[in-house]
């Protein structure tokens, strides 16, 4: 394997990693044509995600071109998103 | 484009010829499995349930195995079941027989006992048997295949990696004519609006919302919270962080295409297309579901090694997990390259497409090769009494 990551849609502002990666790690990701360049601020596993851009607390994270969860803090650029900075909708509004 | 299939009378199209001996009840299992270990090309179906049924399941379970017992991978089946009030053998053979296909009852409580009754029963397999071997493949065309699509074991990669490469298969079977759909209600929970958008008119997209719903206040009501358990702490584990996300990995297992029909377990669609059946996320009950619907090929991600295929009906698993496929050669048939279901997802596809024609025109799965296919199970939602 030598693709390092993915964003699956163009409206994703989350990516998925498809190896171990290093904090610091530049990845230049292509969709639709279209190049998204992040910096990864911490390490991410293999099939985690990462912001490839700011996402301000509150505001819906996209993959696949679909709403999965919202932001409970800032997230910033490169940044891992996960349970302990994002939440799904039904589990928030269940709450 | 075509695949050699078995011609049956109800004008279907079988990618295995085998005779069925189907178990009405849990209890008539032991004969049933008896009869066809006798007889070449014989294979059993049996299950845990149908005794002391109440509504809705009578009726669901009945019409599974009626269903199941018209299958066109089945040339002709024997029911073999108790002479119990709780079980009706005859109600499922008279429903089976309206394909037009050989059928025929074994009462396991027979002058003589249980092994005369088995005795009689291998005898009515080996002549359906000997004559199934007088049917020969023909070219098909591909309207006549339908795949149904399953996985278990979902991971982040499975949606956009295998679960997209089952998807686009399924897409060029339906451009080709043919049809498939997927199952597993409880898996599409979080992401049945997407999935929903995709039907042909309004009633469909009710009714796939209906299913959704109605299994969600199943679990509900069983005191189960279903977003505690979605995602579970290994798909946490593994990058998943909400129901929704899980969600929206596994339907891409449904192609692309429109959503035209949405059939509750144990029905047949009628229509050609892209189809949802109502079932559980359970992979045993899942597949029957699938096999009921008269699915005649099916493929089955899986992340985690699911070991088990289908009496019946050939079933392809497929894997991202390069580890797993060269640790288990006998569980898993298709390895889906990472790099390439990213990069070029309608080649894999196409790939994955060409072996499940393969597939429908003989060649054997892993789990058919070891004889890996007896796990069987169906759906009930009520208790018994």
């Amino acid at each position: 394997m030598s693709i390092k990551a993915v964003v699956l849609s163009p409206k994703d502002n989350v990516g998925v990693a498809l190896m171990d990666l290093e904090s610091g790690t530049e990845l230049d990701l292509k969709v639709s044509g279209e190049t998204m360049s992040v910096k990864l601020a911490e390490p991410i596993t293999y099939q985690h995600k990462f912001s490839v851009r700011g996402i301000d607390s509150g505001s819906k994270i996209i993959k696949y071109g679909e709403v999965i969860g919202e932001a409970t803090r800032a997230i910033q650029p490169g940044q891992h998103v996960h349970i302990h900075n994002m939440v799904g909708l039904r589990a928030k509004a269940k709450k | 484009m075509e695949f050699l299939g078995y011609p049956r009378r109800d004008g279907l199209a079988g990618t295995r010829n085998y005779v069925g001996v189907i178990s009405s009840v849990a209890c008539s299992s032991d004969p049933a499995i008896w009869i066809a270990g006798e007889v070449s090309d014989c294979v059993p179906f049996t299950h845990r349930q149908a005794c002391g049924l109440i509504p809705p399941d009578e009726e669901v379970v009945y019409r599974t195995l009626i269903n199941l017992g018209k299958n066109p991978n089945l040339a002709g089946v024997l029911v073999v079941g108790p002479d119990c009030a709780d079980s009706d053998p005859d109600r499922i053979a008279n429903g089976i027989a309206e394909s037009g296909k050989p059928v025929d009852v074994c009462k396991i409580h027979q002058e003589g006992g249980v092994m005369v009754a088995v005795s009689r029963g291998v005898n009515i397999v080996r002549k359906m048997a000997s004559n199934a071997s007088r049917i020969k493949r023909e070219p098909m065309s591909i309207s006549k295949l339908r795949q149904g699509v399953e996985c278990g074991g979902s991971t982040p990669i499975s949606g956009p990696v295998t679960n997209a490469a089952q998807g686009t298969a399924l897409d060029l079977v339906i451009e080709n004519g043919g049809s498939g759909g997927f199952s597993e209600t409880p898996e599409v929970i979080g992401a049945e609006h997407v999935i929903a958008a995709r039907a042909v008119n309004d009633a469909v997209k009710q009714r796939m919302l209906k299913v959704v719903w109605d299994y969600e206040e199943r679990l509900r009501a069983s005191g189960i919270d279903v977003l505690g358990a979605n995602p579970d702490h290994q798909n946490i584990e593994d990058g998943l962080s909400s129901i929704e996300e899980k969600a929206l990995g596994a339907i891409h297992k449904g192609g692309t295409k429109p959503l035209t029909e949405v059939v509750g377990y144990g029905e047949i669609p009628e229509g050609k297309g892209m189809f949802f059946v109502d079932t559980p996320g359970n992979d045993l009950q899942s597949l029957t579901g699938l096999a009921a619907a008269g699915c005649n090929v099916i493929t089955y991600s899986t992340e985690g090694a699911a070991p088990m295929g289908f009496p019946f009906v050939p079933v392809i698993k497929i894997t991202a997990r390069r580890d797993h496929f060269n640790k288990f050669p006998d569980i898993l048939d298709y390895l889906v390259d990472i790099d390439r279901a990213i990069t070029d997802v309608r080649g894999v596809g196409q790939e994955l497409f060409n072996l499940i024609l393969e597939v429908a025109s003989g060649r054997k799965t892993q789990s058919e090769l070891i004889g890996y296919v007896y796990a069987c199970d169906l759906w009930t939602t009520v208790p018994t009494t």
